[in-house]
């Protein structure tokens, strides 16, 4: 008569150790008809904007449709057109479709799309991505990897001068090391990460000419901003009229100053992880270039 | 055939005197058309009871669960600490490894915002 149900308990590690075999496309819990018009949706915003906030999922979804798209805008013939107007639910977004992204996209064969992973939404907890075109005028990959270029530019000049006379002279010559180490081949050594000369390399491929002084110009402006905090700090704190420069203020936990060599899981645990000291070499913060200099042990 | 009828019909109105407490109290057969199903058993008692109150219902706990126990068996239960955690290659700051980095993208979106054309101009 009574039936006892045996409990099944699983772990996490269990949970996502799940497999898609014979799973053909996802479905969002929508009918075809609404799935197929929130994909249209999407499509035709990341056309217009050239980049949306959405959950990973779709940003997949959308990557695949709007790829498939905008090939149909590269070969322009009528039926092209007719079948971009009815799949697009913006008329204004067509002539971007077959003019803008069709010039833009001419020599790459493929991957228009580009999706950045950023976190989990905090309503639902969703993992949430950032879809967007590449070579569009707010590209983030362009931007960050201008902002490691810099850095690591910084970071190498620190090692040659203090950081008071870089702050004086500034930093000349970044479109020759741009041009040098674009010219490395994969696997050879230079004044850039692996990582950030690969990801420059793959930025300047199918743009234009003047996309070199371009990013050297970003370039330049970033290394100008990172060498203006430390004094602008400084500013700030003399005009609260403070006695003496103590700590690294402006630096979240975890924040590591251009010349720092510290993992981020040491300096976020701060007193209750491993005491590591600072590099011998200079570090671009205030305390540094205006504090009292630690004692050398 | 009239006294059969009526020793039935007296089986059925006092079935207290006539049946001891370990037989079933209410087995009466109700005759049912066929189409119906034939005869219906009513349920009886003590498998009544066995439905209401099935018997792993009945187990309790002996004692309150000491603090100290409690507290052992939530040893497992705390969060666990992230690992995947990396420098962003732009500014320094601790991201997760492989997303976006949330301080470079917030600069560059309130500039984007503003309207600027370059993201790093020093103003």
């Amino acid at each position: 008569m009574t039936y006892i149900l045996g409990a099944i308990f699983l772990t996490l590690d269990q949970l996502l150790t799940v497999m898609k075999h014979g799973v053909a496309f996802r479905k969002f819990s929508r009918s075809t008809s609404h799935r197929m018009l929130m994909l249209r949706n999407l499509v035709t915003s990341l056309f217009e904007h050239e980049q949306i906030k959405t959950t990973l999922p779709k940003a997949r979804d959308t990557a695949r449709l709007a790829e498939k798209i905008i090939t149909l805008g590269k070969k322009g013939d009528r039926s092209a057109q007719a079948r971009a107007s009815a799949f697009l639910l913006k008329p204004e977004v067509l002539p971007k479709l077959f003019g803008t992204f069709a010039s833009r996209y001419a020599e790459r064969p493929g991957g228009y799309t580009r999706i950045h992973k950023f976190g989990n939404r905090p309503g639902d907890n969703a993992p949430v991505a950032i879809l967007e075109l590449v070579d569009n005028h707010k590209d983030l990959r362009w931007e960050i990897t201008a902002r490691a270029i810099g850095r690591e530019i910084l970071q190498d000049k620190l090692r040659a001068e203090k950081p008071l006379d870089l702050i004086k002279t500034g930093v000349h010559g970044t479109q020759n090391i741009i041009e040098s180490e674009r010219a490395l081949e994969y696997g050879r050594n230079g004044l850039l990460r692996p990582k950030t000369r690969w990801n420059m390399q793959k930025m300047l491929r199918f743009r234009n000419q003047d996309a070199v002084s371009q990013l050297s110009r970003n370039v330049g402006n970033y290394i100008d901003h990172l060498m203006a905090t430390p004094i602008s700090m400084k500013n700030l704190h003399d005009r609260e009229r403070r006695k003496t420069v103590t700590g690294e203020f402006a630096l979240r936990a975890g924040q590591s100053a251009p010349g720092d060599p510290r993992s981020v899981l040491d300096l976020s645990q701060g007193r209750l992880g491993i005491q590591r000291p600072p590099s011998a070499g200079p570090v671009l913060t205030a305390n540094y270039i205006f504090g009292r200099k630690p004692k050398k042990t | 055939m009239a006294s059969l009828v009526f020793q039935q019909s007296r089986n059925i109105l006092l079935p207290a005197f006539r049946a001891p407490f370990s037989r079933p109290l209410l087995s009466a057969f109700l005759p049912l058309p066929t189409f119906l199903g034939g005869s219906f058993k009513l349920p009886s008692l003590a498998s009544l009871l066995e439905e209401l109150f099935p018997r792993i219902l009945l187990a309790v706990p002996k004692k309150k669960v000491s603090h100290s126990r409690k507290a052992m068996r939530a040893a497992n239960k705390g969060l666990k600490d992230k690992h995947n955690l990396v420098h962003c290659p732009g500014c320094g700051s601790p991201k997760l490894a492989h997303h976006l980095c949330p301080t470079c993208y917030t600069f560059l979106h309130r500039i984007w915002k503003s309207g600027k054309k370059d993201t790093h101009t020093l103003s």
